[in-house]
């Protein structure tokens, strides 16, 4: 009896364990990574505004005591800036996770990538707090400052990849619809009520808006997937493959405006 | 005999002066608020076409298909689309990359 009321205790409390969590594990979901994100940046913000006057300080006078106040200002400001970085790239990789429309394999190879670049500040900013001196910090801080562009190129990446898994999914929904109105058509003209090669027009013209839609959203991806890292200008990148994104998208607006005009015209004899 | 005879052809000049002063006085009027008049739309011009006296709304009839729940469900399914690509936000304005300060100096 008490043997079976261990067994049933131990039971509960695995399952009890398992399932909080599992619950741990969702209840940090995009939402609240970015709300870290938010609040670690603007103490990065925060912490620069006091850097750049310790800086000053210490520039004017050059004493001990602000060589030591400006030492733990960079120490702080760096430290910030990581935090910044880190939990900026764990909210972009929580927003992959809950893309649809992005392939399992794409979503492995960019939240790698990300996953490397959150790595990457997190060593570098353990190393921050044993630094001792104003030329360690700065040396510091430079080894980051070669690192970000990749990091910039890995996010602008990522973000063309949860745009793109955007306009698949609803690519596909289109799709669906346009198969099923397909199927109906052809009902209607086996039935001979109706004329229906308008309507067949009307779905070929449909269909055409999903390929383009397609084309231009490659085009962007292309773009986003050359991005070098001696670009200096990865913002202006980013703002071209933007267009080909508002093109495509475009695309699909049209599409279904194209599939609701044939049901309205299908309704009225 | 004369005074009355001169009397007589007085009344007549004065008769078809008033006459001539009238009419004149008529065609003045006329031909001011003739265009006035017309652009009314009292004095509609004659266009030697018949005109419908009133416009008759042509009225759509549903087809077999109006109700058909097929075409409905597609329908519905098409406005939540419409409704999400609308709702859609491309640009991501709120996960760019942060803008920082990398370029960290603190010697002269």
């Amino acid at each position: 009896m008490i043997k079976r009321l261990s067994a049933f205790l131990i039971l509960t409390i695995s399952f009890w364990l398992l399932f909080s969590s599992t619950a741990f594990s969702q209840e940090f979901n995009f939402s609240q990574a970015y709300e870290d994100y938010l609040y670690n940046y603007n103490q990065y913000r925060a912490a620069h505004t006091e850097f750049v006057a310790a800086k000053q300080q210490y520039l004017t006078y050059k004493t001990l005591t602000a060589k030591t106040e400006a030492l733990e200002k960079t120490k702080t400001m760096l430290t910030a800036r990581d935090k910044a970085l880190r939990t900026y790239l764990i909210s972009l990789r929580l927003k992959l996770e809950k893309t649809p429309g992005v392939s399992t394999y794409e979503k492995n190879i960019v939240s790698l990538r990300l996953n490397n670049e959150i790595g990457w500040y997190e060593t570098h900013q353990a190393r921050l707090s044993v630094v001792g001196s104003i030329s360690d910090s700065i040396q510091i801080s430079n080894e980051a400052q070669d690192h970000h562009p990749e990091t910039e190129v890995s996010a602008y990446q990522a973000l063309g990849t949860i745009i793109a898994g955007e306009e698949n999914s609803l690519r596909d929904k289109i799709q669906a619809q346009i198969d099923q109105l397909e199927a109906k058509i052809a009902q209607i003209r086996q039935e001979g009520k109706m004329e229906t090669r308008l309507f067949e027009r009307w779905l070929l013209e449909a269909q055409n808006r999903l390929t383009w839609s397609k084309e231009k959203q490659f085009s962007s991806q292309s773009l986003l997937a050359e991005l070098k890292l001696r670009e200096r200008n990865k913002g202006k990148v980013y703002n071209e493959a933007q267009q080909s994104f508002n093109e495509s998208h475009q695309y699909l607006k049209e599409a279904t405006s194209f599939l609701l005009e044939i049901i309205r015209e299908a309704g009225i004899d | 005999m004369i005074k009355k005879a001169i009397h007589r052809q007085q009344k007549i000049i004065i008769i078809v002066l008033v006459l001539v002063i009238l009419s004149l006085t008529l065609a003045v009027f006329g031909v001011i608020y003739s265009g006035q008049l017309a652009k009314w739309g009292k004095i509609a011009p004659p266009s030697g076409e018949p005109t419908p006296s009133q416009e008759v709304e042509e009225v759509a009839s549903p087809s077999a298909y109006a109700t058909d729940s097929g075409l409905l469900k597609i329908k519905a399914d098409l406005k939540e689309i419409q409704k999400e690509l609308d709702e859609t936000e491309l640009y991501e304005a709120g996960l760019l990359p942060p803008v920082l300060d990398m370029e960290v100096e603190l010697e002269e």
